[in-house]
């Protein structure tokens, strides 16, 4: 047997090894290109404090067509896509993705199943969000309520834009860590487990 | 990643792998691609010497001048053994075949039996029936061969012939017995007392005829016999040598039988001392004029494995059953070892050492290592240059770490996280499982010893009852490279 022939089997291999991954490649760290302000999201804002500056992190890990991650809010003047050593709320600290998916072409579903920091009262609130990951690599997408328990707050949306600062999230068990134990006044955990 | 570089490493230096001394005996007609093909066979006759001076004839105590013909044979048989799809048969060999050939077996005894009873009644004076006897004895001598196996008995009785043909008033016919004893054995010598003064002179008379008129180029008989004794060796060839003494020293006649054709077809005249190139030239010429026959293979004959193969592989392995989405990639090496105690029948061993790694969708939650032993008996077929098989046997299977689940919370945050739903998670680290296992495969001969693999193979495991249904039936291929001892 030559050796071009094993070279070719080698070659061959790795081509069938190589279709091994599937789907777009979101797994990561992600932080929202620009602190959310303003009073007018009223989403994300808290009433007693609407003009401090807000960084949103999300961490995904993606399987096939499933993902698992957590959304995580920072108060923060400088986000500057690093951690915040000021949570805005203890008790509003993070919020697990339920139900996301990703499909072929990068568009990203997610539930969240917590409360928001600008939500008011501070009980779990169901939310939709959808992302889609652009040419450019950035995820942009829009986070809205979906909740009809919550009238008042039934059209609130939030437009917003993710840049990837970090991949293979799952190394780090600080980034994975949101299971705060106190329980909100109304039993649920922050977190929404 | 790195797994499967160490493992296209392996894979690319197998065929470098260092290569033992070449054992041209172990090459296996039938397993090269080749396989009609069947070396040459070629018999090298004992060497016939003539250094024997007419002085001498009648002291037999005298020194000989040299004996020139274990060095000759050991030429010859040295220079034939080099070329490749020959097959030499040394003088020892041929007169071993000769031998232990049953139907010559008999009229070597026979012959020795009609020359002591013909000796017996020449002493008794019955010369005439000494005569007939002795007739018989040298032609069955001949007629087996013991010119060639044993020449002495058959001399003796060609003497003794003669000595009777003399006592009959048939000088001529005693001469040509007498000269043939000469030539079945040159180095014959007589004690000057022994025979009637008559007698000595007649034998002196012949060995002058016979080493002045004799053919040295035919030294055992003519084409006829030449290719009777040829067909009794199986050789394509019969390579022969008379060395006799000259003034300018010993000079040897060499020449070469052709069987197929039946005729004399090469024949060399050469100075001992500087014999070696012009010998070597002489049979490279031959050699390169002689077809190499194609026979059919008579399964009969095929000689099975008898050595044991070793082989080391690498292979490729999917689970048919899996608790996973997708399929996972298995890619490790095996070693192997068989046996084929009898025709057709093999047992054999195997030791298997995967890695797996996860699949697509990362249900496996990581990469896990796996031990494979399988064993049994195997079934071979021949067809052409390929040797098949077939092998039945018991697979036992130690998993590694092999967990694996379809909830991505559990492969994000742990299968201990709240979120991980328990009842997706298909934990069998270090399980055992045990099973039947069907290989077959083909294997053909490289060159020497060595030998390329390819097998497909399955399992399907039973036990323990109630832990296969989530991961069972790795099916898979493994190509490698062999030895056999």
């Amino acid at each position: 047997m030559s050796h071009c022939t094993i070279r070719w089997m080698g070659l061959a291999l790795i081509a069938m090894l190589g279709a091994c991954s599937s789907g777009p490649d979101i797994d990561g760290v992600w932080h929202a290109e620009a602190p959310a302000r303003g009073a007018n999201n009223s989403l994300l804002f808290s009433a007693t404090q609407p003009a401090t500056p807000l960084g949103v992190e999300l961490v995904i890990g993606a399987y096939g067509p499933d993902i698992a991650g957590l959304v995580r809010y920072y108060r923060s003047g400088q986000f500057d896509f690093a951690r915040s050593p000021l949570p805005l709320r203890k008790e509003c600290e993070c919020a697990f993705l339920h139900q996301a998916k990703v499909d072929a072409t990068g568009r990203v579903t997610f539930a969240l199943q917590a409360c928001v920091p600008g939500a008011s009262p501070e009980s779990p609130l169901a939310l939709r969000g959808e992302l889609n990951l652009m040419d450019d690599g950035r995820l942009t997408g829009t986070v809205a309520v979906d909740d009809p328990s919550q009238p008042t707050l039934a059209t609130g949306s939030v437009q917003l834009t993710f840049v990837r600062v970090g991949t293979a999230a799952n190394s780090d068990p600080a980034i994975l860590d949101c299971q705060h134990p106190a329980a909100l006044a109304d039993g649920n955990t922050a977190s929404g487990l | 990643m790195k797994r499967l570089l160490a493992a296209l490493v392996l894979l690319s230096a197998l065929p470098v792998l260092a290569q033992p001394v070449a054992d041209p005996a172990a090459l296996r007609a039938a397993d090269v691609p080749d396989a009609r093909k069947r070396p040459r066979i070629v018999a090298i006759l004992p060497v016939r010497s003539h250094d024997v001076a007419v002085t001498d004839l009648f002291a037999p105590d005298a020194p000989r001048q040299s004996d020139w013909t274990p060095a000759i044979e050991a030429q010859l048989l040295a220079l034939l053994q080099a070329p490749p799809m020959v097959r030499v048969l040394s003088p020892d060999q041929v007169r071993l075949a000769l031998g232990q050939d049953p139907t010559l077996q008999p009229l070597q005894q026979l012959a020795q039996q009609r020359y002591r009873q013909g000796l017996e009644q020449y002493l008794n004076l019955s010369t005439d029936s000494a005569t007939q006897t002795l007739l018989s004895a040298v032609e069955m001598g001949r007629g087996g061969f013991l010119d060639v196996l044993d020449p002495k008995p058959l001399a003796d009785a060609q003497v003794m012939l003669g000595v009777c043909l003399l006592d009959r008033g048939e000088p001529a016919k005693a001469h040509i017995a007498l000269r043939d004893a000469f030539a079945a054995q040159p180095d014959k010598r007589f004690r000057g007392n022994f025979f009637a003064p008559a007698v000595n002179v007649e034998l002196a008379k012949a060995f002058v005829d016979w080493r002045e008129t004799s053919d040295l180029t035919r030294p055992y008989g003519d084409h006829r016999r030449l290719h009777a004794l040829a067909e009794r060796l199986g050789a394509d060839g019969l390579v022969y040598a008379t060395v006799r003494a000259t003034p300018e020293g010993p000079e040897v006649w060499l020449a070469i039988f052709d069987a197929r054709r039946r005729v004399v077809d090469s024949e060399l005249r050469v100075p001992l001392r500087d014999s070696a190139a012009k010998v070597d030239a002489f049979l490279a010429r031959w050699l390169a004029c002689v077809p190499v026959s194609e026979t059919e293979l008579d399964p009969t004959t095929i000689r099975r494995d008898d050595g044991v193969r070793l082989d080391m592989s690498g292979g490729y392995a999917l689970y048919l059953k899996q608790p996973t989405r997708q399929n996972f990639h298995s890619m490790g090496f095996s070693i192997g070892v068989a046996h084929e105690f009898r025709n057709g029948i093999e047992w054999f061993g195997r030791a298997n050492m995967y890695t797996s790694l996860s699949d697509p969708y990362r249900d496996v939650l990581h990469a896990f290592n796996s031990v494979r032993i399988i064993g049994g008996l195997g079934f071979t077929w021949r067809i052409g240059p390929l040797r098949l098989y077939a092998r039945p046997g018991l697979d036992a299977h130690l998993l590694g770490d092999f967990v694996a689940t379809t909830d991505p919370n559990c492969k994000f945050f742990g299968t201990d996280h709240p979120l991980c739903d328990k009842t997706s998670v298909a934990d069998l680290q270090q399980r055992l499982l045990f099973g039947l296992n069907l290989a077959v495969g083909a294997s053909v001969h490289i060159g020497r010893n060595f030998f390329v693999q390819a097998q497909g193979s399955s399992s399907l495991y039973f036990l323990p009852f109630g832990g296969t249904e989530k991961l069972n039936y790795p099916t898979g291929g493994d190509l490698g490279l062999g030895y056999s001892f």
